[in-house]
């Protein structure tokens, strides 16, 4: 039988593909960092206490999206006194686009990305789970506790906007 | 043959919605197959952008920064005049208007008094006041440095 992993494996294996999950989700970078740090920690306690799991990393993404959420119940506040660029964060040497920006174009990024902005939060929840980190719906639904009917309609006004934004800027 | 599937039912099929029968039809049907695969296309570009590229960096504008909170700071200071004139000001000062009343009558009253005490020395001849009397007799220049119409009259009249 395999042993469980240790706690260094399972950061190095999901860290980075949390921090985006959360930074998707919130739509802020310090924001997804301290809820990273937060979902280690809880790692840490819960290995200290011995639970034993199928898959580490669902349960590290369940409690990333909670977390997200605990966050967003924290209220309208906080996140828009602090949604401002903070001098740390503000790149002092202009970055070179990746491939991918390069391909795509700068006017087109920006349109998708806003369009992403302007989805509800479970709409992007819903999208992020069944497209970004390839959950299936039954999953999704159990994660953000809806019924599957409802996982399909806000995942369709999601691919429906975030369609046309790729599409304008094809054109 | 059916016809083909509008985009909105592709887009549902896309999330996984949509009946069995339009989900049999997108599999007959190659054109509606086409434009499945180019709406999965899309989506998968926007994938990509999503997890291979940085979000543009969002600066809140002026107007979000400090016309927003301004504006909410100048309706809430309104609100609470508002209030303040509702509720504590007009709960303060319910008696105001009669004691103006009230000392208005007290004046009135009192000029009334003096200057049918006037009339009354004019009409006995006594060309000397008396005391706490105003000296002049007219109660339009209480000095006497003018004289009043009334009292010019008489002087006339005699």
């Amino acid at each position: 039988m395999e042993g469980r992993p240790s706690y260094d494996d399972l950061f190095d294996a999901h860290a980075r593909r949390l921090h985006r999950l959360c930074r998707l989700m919130l739509s802020d970078r310090q924001e997804a960092e301290e809820v990273v740090q937060e979902v280690f920690l809880k790692l840490h306690k819960a290995q200290d206490e011995g639970a034993e799991l199928m898959s580490w990393g669902a349960w590290l993404s369940r409690v990333a999206i909670n977390l997200c959420h605990d966050r967003r119940r924290a209220g309208w506040w906080p996140r828009w006194r602090y949604r401002t660029d903070r001098i740390d964060d503000v790149p002092l040497i202009a970055r070179e686009p990746n491939p991918e920006e390069a391909a795509i174009g700068e006017e087109t990024l920006r349109r998708i990305w806003t369009a992403f902005r302007r989805l509800s939060d479970r709409q992007r929840e819903v999208f992020v789970l069944r497209h970004l980190e390839g959950w299936t719906t039954e999953e999704v639904a159990a994660a953000l506790g809806l019924r599957p009917g409802s996982v399909k309609s806000h995942l369709f006004r999601a691919v429906r906007e975030l369609r046309a934004a790729a599409l304008q800027g094809a054109r | 043959m059916s016809r083909c599937l509008s985009e909105r039912t592709l887009l549902r099929l896309v999330a996984g919605g949509g009946r069995e029968g339009r989900r049999a039809h997108l599999h007959a049907c190659s054109e509606c197959t086409a434009r499945y695969r180019a709406i999965v296309s899309d989506l998968d570009r926007v994938t990509d952008v999503l997890l291979n590229t940085e979000p543009p960096r969002w600066a809140p504008s002026l107007l979000a920064r400090y016309w927003v909170p301004a504006t909410a700071a100048a309706v809430a200071a309104v609100a609470l005049l508002v209030w303040v004139e509702i509720t504590v000001w007009r709960a303060v000062t319910p008696a105001q208007p009669e004691e103006v009343t009230a000392f208005l009558s007290d004046i009135s009253a009192a000029m009334f008094s003096t200057r049918d005490a006037l009339a009354a020395s004019d009409d006995a001849g006594s060309e000397t006041p008396a005391d706490g009397e105003i000296p002049g007799g007219c109660s339009a220049d209480p000095l006497g440095i003018v004289g009043c119409e009334r009292d010019n009259r008489n002087e006339q009249g005699r």
